[in-house]
């Protein structure tokens, strides 16, 4: 940093927020509804796609990916639900739940919650934002 | 996806935190310092041991209800260590230490019980391991602290968590020839000694601050102070350099000359030739920003036989008792506000001798912090991480701090080494909550828990979209999952906050923003949020 000219600096800082601004803007004008998905399916992981560690008994490396690309298993529905702006809410729930999906659905209606608190925490930034000036 | 110069921005601001100290062993420090992990361990610490000790701490801390359970929570969101290092740092502080307000049964071995062992082995007065249990031991120890200090065992605890307080105090209720203290320092080199020998001059100072009003004083100037050193009363002197009371104030000015940075050896009461040293250098550095001519006689002399007479008293007023009488936040944004003004308005030429002395600093604040602390002779080899004192002083001198790094001052390289530690901690911990924010916007954050053959995957977009892949059954990881999200969307509000607050500041100040600017912006808001965050005027942290 203290190699850098100032005004190549400045000049960095400058069109780097603005653009870290508009990229955060392109992001979010996808925002008007919530959408929670939740998969399942028949597959097991492997020893060497664990990571152990001290803290966690186990930390899945990229579960998410070495799941739905590794894994060659079909991902089931169990639950999709869209939250739209106007807080109208669409549910779609796998018929015939197991005792098993049933825990699925528990899950998913928490995701929901979190989600619901992810989005506030974002309106809160970017309100906050607006306020500039 | 980020891109650009965005893109740029955000690997800076890795790499700035690349270089900033990890929190990890002051932890550790302060788990030794507790008793967490045995001081005998120290040089060949094990990451077991750490752990282990890190969640029995833990663990003593939400059971000793020293701290609000809300607050607990909400450090925790801001980071783990984060979390464990502030309250580490707030059970060990001994300048706004903790208040108790009732001492343990006997027999007790909770925080507390080594909190107050912890005290007395700072000053000297716990030769035990400070797990031990609260016994008769430790309100016997105690009640020599409650002697000298004319109170009850347990007003003694508090004084030890408020030096500067305790200091005035007794400076307060004994007469000030109690604060001429004598002591033997036979190791000291011969060089020294000579150039600490100024005995003519030191009695004609005492004889002009103290008049011959006491026996004491009329005994020094004529039995002790003499033309021929020879001819000294040896006895005396022995007896001054053993009484108890000389002695805990020997200690008590290590400890300050510990915490204001210019000391950096061993807390053993040992006043060689590095105490010495941080006392002449104590003198120096007063007489460097207060353009004073303050001479070491006027605080100390060599007489005879390794024995030094000292002026603890001119030399606790003058130099250790700092206080500015604001609170820590206020002083800190002063601090920072004045350099960062001064930042503004420099040239680009200044600017960048102040950043690459920043650099340097950033270096030598962690020097002996790179390493895990280090056992020497029994005893721990510490640095003293509480902040009050550092703050008030740097409140004195705010105008002249920016400057003291620019043209790196060397007198005050090692204040400011002490200071900007501080800040640097915030600046790596806003730095890791804008990073963390940003990733989680831009990085698909994905948080994934298993167990045996259970696995739950949940991803969330920019827009708060989630979708979660899991296995059939998920009984078994279930409830960690829920947990572990939860808490990650809490600490998601305030990296987002940290976030939001350096995109506001950057826009709002895009003409004159400089990287040495954004740096110290980051720091004050940092400062901010946190604070709004922790609610900390609503906190109770003394319900004992």
């Amino acid at each position: 940093m203290a190699n850098e000219s100032d005004k190549i600096g400045q000049k960095k800082l400058k069109s780097g927020f603005q653009q870290l601004m508009s990229n955060i803007g392109e992001a979010i004008a996808d925002a008007a509804s919530l959408e929670v998905s939740t998969f399942t399916g028949d597959f097991t992981y492997t020893a060497n796609q664990l990571v152990s560690n001290d803290v966690d008994k186990a930390r899945i490396k990229n579960v998410l990916r070495n799941m739905t690309l590794e894994s060659a298993t079909e991902l089931k529905l169990v639950a999709y639900t869209n939250v739209k702006i106007d807080s109208d809410v669409t549910t779609f729930v796998k018929s015939d739940l197991s005792q098993d999906d049933n825990e699925l659905l528990k899950l998913h209606k928490e995701m929901i919650e979190s989600s619901k608190a992810s989005r506030q925490a974002m309106i809160n930034m970017v309100k906050d934002l607006a306020k500039i000036g | 996806m980020i891109s650009g110069t965005a893109a740029y921005i955000v690997t800076r601001l890795e790499q700035e935190m690349e270089r900033l100290p990890d929190p990890h062993n002051e932890i550790i420090q302060h788990l030794i310092e507790l008793a967490y992990i045995p001081v005998q361990k120290a040089n060949a610490m094990r990451s077991a041991d750490v752990f282990k000790a890190k969640a029995q701490c833990l663990a003593d801390i939400a059971a000793s209800l020293l701290f609000d359970s809300a607050y607990l929570e909400k450090l925790l969101l801001i980071g783990e260590d984060f979390a464990l290092k502030t309250l580490l740092r707030k059970i060990c502080d001994i300048d706004q230490g903790l208040v108790i307000k009732t001492l343990p049964q006997g027999g007790e071995s909770d925080l507390i019980a080594r909190m107050i062992h912890y005290r007395l082995d700072v000053f000297g007065l716990w030769p035990r391991d400070v797990a031990t249990p609260f016994s008769s031991f430790s309100l016997y120890q105690l009640g020599l602290i409650a002697d000298f200090a004319k109170c009850t065992a347990l007003q003694a605890f508090n004084f030890l968590g408020d030096v500067e307080q305790f200091t005035r105090y007794l400076l307060q209720i004994h007469p000030p020839e109690k604060f001429i203290l004598i002591f033997q320092s036979p190791k000291v080199s011969d060089e020294t000694k000579n150039k600490l020998d100024r005995r003519h001059a030191f009695k004609r100072q005492l004889i002009e601050d103290f008049g011959e009003r006491s026996d004491f004083i009329k005994f020094l100037a004529h039995e002790i102070l003499k033309n021929n050193p020879k001819k000294v009363d040896v006895l005396f002197l022995q007896k001054q350099a053993n009484d108890p009371f000389k002695q805990f104030m020997l200690r008590l000015i290590q400890v300050h000359q510990w915490q204001d940075g210019f000391y950096g050896g061993l807390l053993d009461s040992d006043i060689g030739e590095v105490s010495l040293k941080s006392i002449t250098d104590a003198i120096g550095f007063y007489n460097a920003t207060d353009k004073r001519d303050i001479k070491t006689h006027r605080v100390i002399t060599y007489v005879h036989r390794g024995y030094f007479v000292f002026n603890s008293l001119f030399f606790l007023q003058e130099y250790m008792i700092e206080d500015a009488g604001i609170e820590n936040q206020s002083l800190e944004e002063k601090v920072l506000a004045g350099i960062s003004t001064q930042l503004e308005t420099a040239n680009e030429g200044d600017r960048a001798s102040f950043m690459a002395n920043i650099d340097q600093l950033k270096k030598e604040s962690y020097l002996h912090a790179a390493e895990p602390p280090q056992e020497r002779k029994g005893l721990l080899q510490r640095i003293y991480f509480g902040t009050k004192r550092l703050l008030s002083k740097a409140f004195r001198f705010v105008h002249k701090i920016y400057g003291w790094v620019k043209d790196k001052i060397v007198e005050m390289w090692g204040f400011l080494k002490s200071l900007f530690r501080n800040f640097f901690e915030q600046l790596q911990t806003g730095i890791r909550a804008f990073l963390e924010g940003i990733g989680f916007m831009f990085g698909n954050k994905t948080i994934e828990s298993a167990e045996d053959t259970e696995a739950i995957a949940t991803k969330f977009s920019l827009d708060s979209d989630a979708v979660s892949i899991s296995t059939k059954s998920i009984a078994a990881v279930h409830h960690g999952h829920t947990h572990k999200v939860r808490y990650k969307i809490r600490s998601l509000e305030f990296s987002l906050a940290v976030v939001g607050g350096i995109l506001k500041m950057a826009i709002s100040m895009v003409n004159v923003l400089t990287w040495p600017l954004l740096l110290f912006r980051i720091i004050k808001i940092f400062q901010d949020i946190s604070a709004s965050y922790m609610e900390l005027s609503k906190i109770e942290m003394s319900i004992q």
